[in-house]
């Protein structure tokens, strides 16, 4: 059945709500990783802290880390206020943190808000109770990737599960809005995306498996895993910085490198 | 159409200078940022509104014929900015790399650069600059960081064979100094690296360096000269030898360079003869020896008491030869670490530990017990305890040291005095 979104008709049903109604297997896919972006201007101050902390969110109204599950979604900025653009940092951090994540949603909230959903997106509005899904439970995105997509796999690459179509509102909805064509807006492998907000710091010696910066940023890695305050010292992606590249390239490229060290991991777990 | 855009200034996202920077502009009525891609440059309208900084008058006039489809900028500073051709960023950052006023101290800055030159000698160079600073500040990071480096070098076009198989062999070479005194510092948050002290080193490597080979095999001198043209710092003097079993070294008429590389293979009698040959018309050349016995314990301490400041095996001639040039040019040694802490033992011993430099006459009183001190290998604080002077009286001394005997480290001084001490 085709969505009753798409006809406008009626709002859609919480997300929560129908996720918790259906049926999950005992055999859900397994937790994949969570990935922070940020830039490579904070870089030095994040990692003299020693932890990512919270910053104000003017959609939310509130002091919020945004994390992507399963991948390194950066979007780059469409307008800046301050700087002209921005080059990547990721930071990578092993399921266990999953434990401290407050809320999920189902897509990019900021690209949903800046239009870059498209009429789809602009339909699910208002959207903040709507499609959130409390977090506290590790298996709460593994449930949220397979009423979705069915396996990991098909998350990682961005390959919605056809069967949502006849599935409970909102997930025609949703799948509506994750095959949707967004290239004029921009969009790529952002559009098929579970977002995860923390409301706590997130300490960088504690759960991060890898991180990706800008090559000449190696001293600050040094600085952070140098010490031997941390055990376990994390793999590196530092990306080759001779020349400014776009940063959609760069991002892409870290997205890539991302997925690849995901899949190894998946592998090894 | 590049006559069309018009370079207002730049943009630094890296957060520190020096570093490559996005060009920013007015293309006909937007505001524009130039990115560089893997195909060529991509225009990208920015806000109206961004920040960026503003080229001054000066800036502005040199890059007045800036091209943005075909050039791409790197700041040393907000206010100094160059331009360079796309199509020849090897050797733009080759320049960069090589030229002292232009010194860029974050190694990994360097590296970066370096890899974007494809030379396989620059990248070694940087390479081993990035170990040494991991090797003193995090060792636990070194041989992950070579591995990942080495595999990145080799994508960036450096051919495997090229570089040091592991971390281990890329720093097995003579380095004892103290970190205080290679010139390595703490590193965040200015990323500011590298004190004078390596700078200067910096500028002296980058002076040409007259390089004589003598070997009796053509296709010996060929490869030599064939690895040390790829570095433009060597100007290469080759000179035959006789091939003949007992060939008369002692007469030969050497050309006169600063280094002489001198192949082993002639045997250990005729190469004795050949450094002595070279010491008595040139007492301040700067000899190394390649062959492939030349390490072993007997034969490399006879060749340092000879007054040898390189020792090589042929395979490490080939990876390690141009690096060891500058460092022997200016009075140091590259000599393999388990043959110099052996050459000390036994020097050490041979001397029943009275280690009185009596060979240099013009050292004061205090330099003298400062010298007798560093043999005994104290550290600067044990010295001033020891001599009851203050630590800083210490470092002036050891500074006064180095000077007077023509040595950038503390390591060749030590090594040095003991040299001169085994010679007599």
């Amino acid at each position: 059945m085709p969505s009753t979104a798409s006809s406008g008709a009626a709002p859609p049903a919480s997300l929560d709500s129908t996720l918790r109604a259906l049926v999950s297997p005992a055999n859900l896919p397994l937790p994949l990783p969570i990935v922070h972006t940020s830039i490579a201007r904070w870089f030095g101050s994040i990692v003299s802290q020693g932890r990512l902390e919270p910053r104000q969110c003017p959609v939310f109204g509130e002091r919020l880390i945004y994390l992507f599950y399963g991948g390194a979604f950066y979007r780059p900025s469409e307008f800046t206020t301050k700087n002209v653009d921005e080059l990547p940092v990721a930071f990578l951090f092993e399921p266990a943190a999953l434990t401290k994540i407050a809320r999920y949603y189902p897509f990019d909230t900021g690209a949903l808000v800046s239009g870059r959903l498209g009429a789809s997106g602009d339909r699910l509005r208002p959207f903040r109770s709507a499609f959130q899904v409390p977090g506290g439970d590790i298996q709460t995105p593994t449930r949220m990737v397979h009423h979705l997509f069915n396996s990991n796999e098909n998350y990682i690459y961005g390959r919605v599960d056809p069967d949502c179509q006849t599935k409970p509102s909102p997930l025609p909805e949703l799948f509506e809005l994750m095959t949707q064509d967004l290239t004029s807006k921009g969009t790529d492998h952002r559009q098929c995306c579970i977002e995860c907000h923390s409301v706590d710091a997130m300490e960088l010696g504690q759960h991060l498996l890898w991180l990706a910066f800008p090559e000449n940023h190696y001293p600050y890695f040094v600085q952070l895993f140098g010490s031997k305050r941390w055990k376990r010292i994390p793999v590196c992606y530092p990306y080759r910085a001779h020349a400014i590249f776009h940063t959609r390239e760069i991002a892409y490229d870290i997205h890539q490198q991302a997925l690849r060290f995901i899949e190894l991991y998946r592998k090894a777990a | 159409m590049s006559e069309l855009f018009h370079l207002l200034g730049h943009d630094c996202p890296l957060g520190t200078y020096p570093a490559p920077v996005v060009p920013v502009g007015r293309l006909g009525d937007k505001l524009v940022a130039i990115y560089a891609t893997t195909s060529g440059a991509e225009v990208v309208e920015v806000a109206p509104d961004a920040h960026f900084t503003l080229h001054d008058s000066d800036t502005e006039d040199v890059l007045r014929n800036f091209s943005h489809r075909n050039q791409r900028l790197f700041a040393y500073d907000a206010n100094h900015v160059v331009a360079y051709n796309v199509s020849q960023e090897h050797e733009f950052y080759a320049r960069v790399l090589s030229n002292p006023s232009d010194e860029i101290r974050n190694p990994f800055l360097r590296l970066a650069l370096a890899k974007a030159t494809r030379d396989a000698g620059v990248v070694r160079r940087e390479l081993t600059d990035c170990a040494k600073y991991l090797a003193a500040s995090a060792p636990d990071l070194v041989p992950s960081w070579y591995e990942q480096e080495r595999a990145s070098a080799v994508k960036a076009g450096i051919e495997d064979y090229e570089l040091p198989r592991d971390a281990g062999a890329l720093l097995e070479r003579l380095d004892f100094a103290e970190p205080e005194e290679k010139g390595l510092t703490s590193v965040v948050p200015n990323v500011a690296i590298v004190t004078p002290t390596k700078v200067a080193t910096r500028r002296a490597s980058s002076k040409i360096i007259s390089v004589c080979i003598l070997s009796p095999h053509p296709s010996v001198l060929g490869e030599f000269e064939r690895i040390l043209a790829k570095a433009s710092q060597f100007m290469v003097i080759p000179k035959q030898l006789e091939s003949t079993p007992a060939p008369d070294l002692r007469s030969l008429d050497p050309p006169k360079a600063q280094v002489y590389v001198i192949d082993a293979h002639v045997g250990r009698q005729a190469t004795g003869a050949l450094l002595t040959n070279i010491l008595e018309r040139f007492a301040d050349a700067h000899l190394i020896v390649v062959g492939d016995a030349v390490t072993a314990e007997a034969y490399g301490y006879s060749l340092l008491r000879q007054g040898v400041k390189g020792i090589l095996t042929y395979t490490e001639a080939r990876e390690q030869l141009f690096r060891a040039l500058p460092l022997v040019a200016n009075g140091g040694f590259w000599v393999p670490r388990a043959l110099l802490s052996g050459f000390v033992d036994s020097v050490l011993t041979s001397q029943g530990r009275r280690l009185k430099s009596d060979s240099v006459t013009s050292l004061s009183r205090r330099e003298q017990e400062v010298l007798d001190s560093l043999l005994e290998n104290l550290s600067n604080k044990e010295i001033a305890n020891k001599l009851n002077i203050a630590e800083r009286t210490v470092k002036f001394h050891v500074s006064n040291l180095l000077s007077k005997f023509g040595v950038r480290r503390r390591a060749d001084l030590i090594f040095l005095t003991l040299q001169r001490i085994a010679r007599t």
